[in-house]
Order: C-alpha cells, then structure tokens, then sequence
C-alpha cells in the first residue's frame, strides 16, 4: 500500500501540489492521467523518491522496508542510465547495487540487444526494454511506469505487458502507470485517476467509470447531465457527458454510445482544454 | 557501483596522464624553435607536477560528470543507495589514486615536502568535490577551484605568520609539523563552511533542475568566499611587506 498524506510539491514557485493525498492499495494496477503538465511524471517521481516533497509524506507498506527503492521499480520519462557502460556492465552495476546473483534476461532476450553495445548505441525503444529487464529483475513489489513505454515496437511492448500480466497475477504487484497506450492495458488498469490543477479531479474504478462516462450522439446538448467536451458534425454532435443520467435518452433524440479507455481519457483531458 | 567509480576515476587518470605528451614536445620545441635550453629530465618533472595537480581538480570536478552528462541521477537516485553510500563509492577509489600518486611522488623527489604538498592536493581534490555540484562547465570549475585554493594557500600562510607575531626570525622553520599544522588551520576554516554547504545541498538533492536546489549552498559559500577575500585583503599588504 502507498499513502500520500498532504503532499505538497513545487518547481520554484511553480506549486504542482498542494495537500495532495492518495492511497493505492497493495496489488492494484492504477492509471494516472491528466493534461501535460499537470504533474503526473511528477507525481511518479515523488513516489520513486527521486524528487523530495516540501511537506507532506508518502508512506509504503512496513513489508517494503526501510528504504523502500529496493522494492520499487521506476522508469521515467527520461531515459536515465550510464550512457557509457556497456549493457553487460550496467547489469552488473545494477546487480551489485540490488546485490543480485542472478539477471533475469526474459525480456532482452526478445530483443536485439548485445551485451557489448553501450547504451548509447541503443535505440530509445531498447534502452527502454532494457530499463524495464533490469527493473524487473529485482522483482519489485511496485512499479511505477511513465509513458515513455510508447518508444518500444508494437511487439516488444506486448511481451512486455504479457510477462506484466503474469507477473502481476503472481505476486500481486503493485503498478501506478501514467498515459500509457491505453488500448494496451485497458483489459489491465482497475483504477484511473484524472489530475486537474495539482488535485484529483476524477478517481474511479474502471467499471464504474465506464459505467457512468457515455458518448451521446445528437443534434441537440444534454441538459440535465455534465458534458466534458463535445465534437461538432455538420448535422450533429458527440457529447462526452460524466456522469452518465439515464434519464439523457428520454430528453434527447439521439444514440448513446459506450467508451473504451482511450475515448474516456480523451475526453477527459479535452474538456481540460476546452 | 564501486567497480564502475573505479573505472570513471581510472579513465581521468588516463586523461590527465595525457600531459606527459608534453615532454617530447616540449624537448622538441627547445631543440628546435625556442631553444631555452631545457633538459629532458626538467620536462619531465614539470609535467609530472602538472598532472599531480591536473588530476586532482579533474577527479573532483568532475565527480558527477556521468550523472550530469548522461542525465543519470534520475537512474542513481531511483537506487536504494543513502547519499554517505554515493559519496563513499565516488570519493573513495580518486583517493586512492591520488594518494599512490603523492606515495609515487616521494619516490621521484618532485616534492621537498611531500607531507604538505600531500596535503595540498587532497585540499584542492577536496574544493573541486565541494565546487563539482555548482558548476557546469569545466572551464568555471577551474577557475574557482583555483581562486578558492589561492585563498586557502594564501590565508594559511597568513595564519602562520599571525601565530609568529608577524616576527621573520620565527618564520617557516624547517619543522614539517609545524607547517603543516597551519595547512591544517587553514583548510579547516574553508572546508567546514564549504563541505557543509556541499553536504546539506547533496544530502537534499533530487532530480529538480540543479538551479533550484542551491539556495542554501550559495547561502554558505558566498559568505565564506567574502570573508576569506577580505581576511586576505586585510593581511595582504603585510604579507607582501613580511615575504620582502
């Protein structure tokens, strides 16, 4: 379990958060998500413990230690490692750090990625299954992932997820990610959180969320139901409306329509820039 | 981690080490261009002290170079590391090089005193750790090492002639201790400002731009740096007076 109690946070005089507070419970896979800018990296990187709060304290489960970065798994949005070392020293840099006997290699070993190459001489995508192996390998009990993921190939990014999956099935992993592809992980996420001005503006289940968030297709504007955003037609609209009357089909003519993830994040995040 | 510290530390050594290049140029240039005269043995030991001091201001300079350059303090923070831990394995192995270096040193004679010219080199490698985190380019870096480490030689040879009672019958007296004890006094009163600017900047340091982490280091080190300039500013005049 993580618990962000009164967290507050700036760049300068630029204040992302303010009395924030979150709890993510032990095994669940999250998805924080929000217009850019509005401190989700951020907020990843509070929890990685490589930025510090001003005030307020995140709280890891006693399970996790006395320095939980043993047990947290963290990649950014910046590739980060030593561009210099080559793969097979990085690993052992990793290992020695982690005191790990052994590398597990699953996710390389799809790749083709030499033990002699500098990371340098890597590509974004295989720097980043590259992160992911070593993160992986010290069998974290949280993972936290930005949405730099979208940089590996198609079918890389589906191992990924798959050996995600089996892993999260087995050990009840805990996984905060941030913007993924959501076509990718959608049959994955439980809980999606929208950030707005440094808050939590929308934290819903999956289910629910889908349940109260519809697209309505009509020619004229719900009354009675929130509209996050709308997309104009020549003869009609498509209004993303939250939460969800089902009293709109009695007072509109017009069809309404069920949303995937990728539909509901987007108009989420529209009705932030409308 | 230590293995690849050791590394980083060798691969600067190996620069620095560059500088003995040098020594056939600079007897070629003698022979043939400028003709001072030279001997090949004083080229030798000019740039051999060139890299003992070389090596030094490059280790500590460029401490974090990796983490700056490769962008890797995100990676290196991420790790279940305490900042002692970091320090520790980045400190360590550029130590141990450059006190073989001032052990090798005593072998070639290139220093009357190898204690305090021991000393002084573990005080300039100590100023470019504590300068390392302010500075980005290396150009700056020297620069301020330099001035910082002209005002500590300078103001320990003040502090020697204020214990004399500014008296020349009691000065530098041969005895290595007593010299070394004012290095000493010295390096104290600009390292402990310094070194805990650098560790209160350090022990609280996250992956937010640089600029905005060092508040309180400039709060420390600026002072330090007006009072030292004004101590020599105030004593220099005599000094001088005192040298002739």
């Amino acid at each position: 379990m993580i618990s962000i109690k009164d967290l507050s946070f700036s760049y300068g005089k630029l204040k992302v958060f303010e009395n924030f507070s979150l709890d993510v419970p032990e095994g669940e896979v999250c998805l924080i998500t929000g217009i850019n800018g509005v401190g989700k990296s951020t907020l990843l990187r509070l929890m990685a413990k490589v930025l510090r709060p001003a005030a307020g304290e995140i709280i890891f489960d006693e399970k996790m230690g006395q320095d939980p970065r043993h047990k947290i798994g963290f990649i950014s949005d910046i590739l980060s490692l030593y561009e210099s070392l080559t793969v097979a020293q990085s690993i052992d840099f990793h290992k020695s750090v982690y005191n790990l006997s052994k590398f597990d290699d699953s996710l390389i070993r799809h790749t083709k990625i030499g033990l002699d190459q500098k990371i340098k001489e890597l590509s974004s995508g295989q720097k980043t299954i590259f992160h992911l192996s070593l993160i992986l390998s010290t069998e974290p009990e949280i993972l936290l992932i930005d949405e730099i993921i979208h940089s590996i190939d198609a079918y890389l990014r589906r191992v990924f997820l798959e050996q995600l999956i089996q892993l999260q099935s087995e050990r009840q992993l805990t996984i905060i990610m941030v913007n993924l592809n959501f076509h990718d992980i959608e049959h994955m996420v439980e809980r999606v959180i929208l950030l707005k001005s440094g808050k939590i503006a929308v934290d819903e289940k999956i289910e629910a969320l889908k349940a109260k968030v519809k697209k309505v297709i009509s020619a004229t504007k719900p009354q009675s139901t929130p509209v996050l955003s709308q997309i104009d037609f020549t003869d009609h609209s498509e209004f993303f409306v939250y939460p969800y009357d089902w009293k709109i089909k009695e007072q509109i003519e017009g069809e309404v329509v069920d949303m995937d993830l990728t539909e509901i994040v987007s108009a989420f995040i529209g009705g932030e820039y409308a | 981690m230590l293995k690849k510290e050791i590394s980083d530390s060798l691969k600067t050594f190996i620069l620095c080490l560059l500088l003995f290049l040098g020594v056939p140029l600079g007897y070629v240039m003698d022979k043939f261009i400028i003709h001072f005269g030279w001997k090949l043995s004083e080229i030798f030991n000019f740039m051999y002290l060139m890299t003992i001091i070389a090596f030094p201001l490059a280790a500590g300079l460029t401490i974090f170079q990796s983490e700056k350059k490769d962008r890797a303090f995100e990676y290196l923070f991420s790790l279940p590391l305490s900042r002692p831990q970091i320090l520790m394995y980045k400190v360590l192995p550029r130590l141990v090089i450059l006190l073989v270096l001032i052990a090798v040193s005593t072998l070639f004679s290139v220093y009357q005193n190898i204690w305090i010219a021991g000393f002084n080199l573990v005080v300039l490698f100590l100023i470019s750790i504590v300068l390392s985190v302010s500075f980005n380019s290396p150009l700056i870096g020297i620069i301020g090492v330099s001035f910082f480490f002209y005002g500590y030689y300078t103001s320990s040879q003040i502090i020697y002639m204020i214990f004399t009672g500014w008296n020349p019958g009691k000065a530098f007296p041969d005895s290595t201790l007593t010299v070394i004890l004012h290095n000493i006094f010295a390096a104290v009163l600009l390292l402990t400002p310094l070194g805990i600017a650098f560790w209160i900047t350090f022990k609280k340091m996250d992956v937010k731009p640089l600029k905005l982490q060092m508040k309180s280091y400039y709060l420390i080190v600026l002072p330090t740096l007006v009072i030292f300039i004004v101590f020599i500013v105030l004593f220099f005049k005599k000094y001088l007076n005192y040298m002739q």
